[in-house]
């Protein structure tokens, strides 16, 4: 039994096929894919993906009106025009929203990008959309961007891979390991929420530059009772409380393997294509993205900001990141 | 004779269950080595003997096309398929049935034809058996719902665990069905495969649902599907039966009673508060037959689509299933080969779907149903 899906105000649902075959072994049965549509019903189509932590809830609007994890960027008048687009996003396959995902304590099979690239051919088809007009993904967004248009490129006329590799870094993946062992540490001795708050944590630290943690959090600590307590441990406690309030462990180890073993060749990403690339991302080097830049076959522009924010800039690096978008939609 | 005495120990049985008409002294006719039915030194409360201690017994109602891929299955399970009943007799054996050979007669003939097959009412045969996991698989059908009923408690009086399969004992009653009993009875066929969530949420539901729509007569939306891509209503209903989703007489479906029973089986299991579910009659409802093609497909054309939806609220004087224009991202609009059950809470729509479509997808959620019934029972040491 999975997750359950109570379906929000202003969510909608697609049911993917009865078996759901995933890519590398196995199936997911009677899945569902919850998405949201934002902008004329007419308009050309944007597809907007962010990292693991973002959904299908992409800025507010008149259906939903909380603030989305791109507020600033998508919405009338903003880089992504609501006013000339519609903008359609999903809740990850296997992770914290609204879509088919592992429930607490279950097994849930491998879902890599190319599975949720497959999802979203899915759901395009479901509402009859044949081509997309771009689609512009962030971080693990960018990621299942570049393996749609492998796949499928024929259906997406730009793509904008934005802190997206065609593989995951080996620094990264280390990082990343180390976050599952602390997880599945936690759940072996029944600690798995705190053990998800504690990974969250360290990932936190991978997300950002170390100039911006001194910038912020270089202060004096505290010394009391006989232990120091440093500024920056209030901000970690805090980010990974809120996740791990949100998120079940068994769905932040399926994404966070997803990540790690997404591979595509990027020869075969035959949409027009532009990068951008962040100075300072430890996750998605800027190097990387330079590699991914000279294999690509269509490649449109290859960008690079220099960033406080490390891989995070693609959430804070408001004025970069909005020309860059705003050129890929001319 | 071994007994497993720690099995009987039944919850107390509610108010509106009648007393046991059943006398199992009087039931067995022929000798305990061949039908055996419970000699008369064993008490109501006790276990017949399986094969193995730790194999449980099942009696299967209706080898009909569900009943059959059911056993096909159930080789699969740790248990010991001790009876068949037919509308016609029961037949038993407690060191399991030869199942290929008896359901090769059936393929010829009634089990009444079955040598020293038991020629009982089928709730008394349940009681005599006696078996771990009573299946019932027979179809739905609106005059066999007292018998239906019966079979029923016969079988949670006994202590078994009940699986079913058609809708009309849950319609009629689901307050006890899900009420005392709960722990003891599978509905996942009832309701597509859904039904295993709806229990595991029942408590939820019950506190804090507000209304109900779902969309659980997949026949409807096959036939809508073919309306959709230009057939007339009567090709789609063609269609329908070419997938073998008609019965002989398909009124039910057409008339829209299927999907009225699922929702008043639905609506008492959250809402009846262990009183009588609204009666299936007072369900306003849409017949296929009545369907403009036209307008199902100009919906079609602007991407829109067109489903049976039975929806009830609260109050339960609102119960109705219409045909109702449905967006493409609506959860309702689901594919033909499913079905959809949405429970209205303040924080949003709780779906459930459920792929147990079609004789072997339902026998699929019954075998889910006989899974948790092996799971939840104690095993006798």
């Amino acid at each position: 039994m999975s997750a359950l899906i109570t379906l929000p105000v202003g969510a909608e649902l697609c049911h993917l096929p009865a078996r759901f075959p995933l890519a590398r072994g196995g199936e997911l049965e009677g899945a569902v894919l919850a998405f949201e549509r934002q902008g004329p019903a007419h308009a050309p189509v944007v597809v907007v993906l962010g990292g693991i932590s973002a959904g299908r809830h992409v800025s507010a609007h008149a259906a939903v009106s909380g603030a989305g994890w791109w507020q600033e960027f998508v919405g009338p008048g903003l880089a992504i025009d609501t006013t000339r687009y519609q903008v359609l996003a999903f809740d990850w396959l296997g992770g914290s929203g609204n879509s088919t995902a592992p429930g607490a304590g279950e097994a849930f099979p491998f879902v890599g990008t190319e599975d949720q690239a497959a999802a979203l051919r899915c759901l395009l088809d479901a509402l009859a959309i044949e081509r997309v007009h771009a689609f512009v993904g962030s971080s693990y967004g960018g990621m299942v961007g570049l393996q749609f248009a492998a796949i499928h490129p024929d259906r997406v006329q730009r793509l904008a891979a934005i802190a997206a590799p065609a593989q995951s870094h080996a620094q990264a993946s280390a990082w990343r390991a180390v976050q599952r062992g602390i997880v599945e540490l936690g759940q072996r001795h029944g600690a798995g929420r705190e053990a998800l708050a504690l990974a969250r944590a360290l990932a936190m630290t991978t997300y950002r530059t170390p100039a911006e943690l001194q910038l912020r959090f270089g202060a004096a600590a505290c010394f009391s009772g006989q232990r120091h307590r440093f500024p920056v441990q209030d901000w970690l406690e805090a980010r990974g409380a809120a996740f791990a309030g949100d998120w079940l462990p068994e769905q932040f180890l399926c994404l966070n393997n997803s990540i790690d073993a997404h591979v595509v060749d990027a020869s075969r990403v035959a949409s027009p294509t532009w990068l951008l690339a962040f100075g300072g991302d430890q996750l998605v080097p800027p190097s990387q993205v330079k590699e991914l830049a000279q294999a690509l076959p269509q490649l449109r522009a290859h960008r690079e900001v220099a960033s406080l924010y490390g891989h995070d800039a693609f959430l804070k690096e408001h004025a970069a990141v909005s020309a860059f978008v705003r050129e890929v939609l001319l | 004779m071994t007994v497993l005495p720690s099995r009987r120990a039944l919850p107390p049985a509610p108010t509106s269950v009648s007393p046991s008409p059943i006398s199992v002294a009087t039931a067995s006719t022929a000798g305990p080595d061949t039908v055996g039915f419970r000699s008369s030194g064993q008490s109501p409360g006790e276990l017949p003997v399986s094969p193995n201690p730790r194999t449980r017994t099942v009696h299967l109602i209706g080898p009909g096309q569900v009943g059959r891929a059911f056993l096909r299955r159930a080789s699969a399970l740790p248990v010991s398929v001790v009876a068949i009943s037919d509308s016609t007799a029961t037949v038993f054996d407690r060191a399991g049935l030869d199942v290929e050979a008896v359901l090769a007669h059936k393929a010829k003939a009634p089990l009444a034809w079955w040598p020293r097959a038991e020629t009982i009412p089928t709730e008394l045969a349940i009681a005599v058996v006696g078996a771990d996991i009573v299946v019932d698989a027979t179809p739905t059908d609106a005059a066999g719902t007292p018998a239906a009923v019966e079979r029923g408690r016969a079988a949670l009086r006994c202590g078994a665990f009940l699986c079913l399969c058609a809708k009309n004992a849950l319609a009629a009653s689901p307050g006890w069905l899900l009420g005392s009993f709960r722990g003891r009875v599978g509905i996942d066929a009832v309701l597509g495969g859904t039904g295993q969530k709806l229990v595991s949420e029942l408590d939820e539901l019950r506190q804090h649902c507000r209304s109900l729509s779902l969309v659980g007569n997949v026949t409807t939306t096959v036939i809508i599907q073919a309306i959709e891509r230009g057939a007339s209503v009567q090709a789609g209903i063609e269609a329908a039966r070419a997938r073998g989703l008609l019965e002989a007489d398909p009124t039910r479906d057409l008339d829209g009673s299927d999907a009225a029973t699922k929702l008043v089986a639905v609506w008492g299991a959250v809402f009846g508060d262990g009183g009588r579910p609204p009666a299936e009659e007072t369900v306003r409802r849409e017949d296929v037959r009545d369907l403009d093609a036209k307008v199902v497909q100009a919906r079609a054309r602007r991407g829109a689509t067109t489903r049976l939806v039975a929806r009830g609220g609260r109050n339960g004087d609102d119960l109705r299933v219409r045909f109702e224009e449905l967006p493409a991202g609506s959860p309702l609009a689901a594919p033909p080969d499913r079905v959809v059950y949405g429970y209205e809470l303040a924080q949003g729509l709780r779906v459930h779907t459920g792929l147990a479509v079609g004789h072997e997808r339902t026998a699929e959620a019954l075998v889910q149903d006989v899974v948790t019934a092996l799971g939840g029972k104690v095993v006798c040491p």
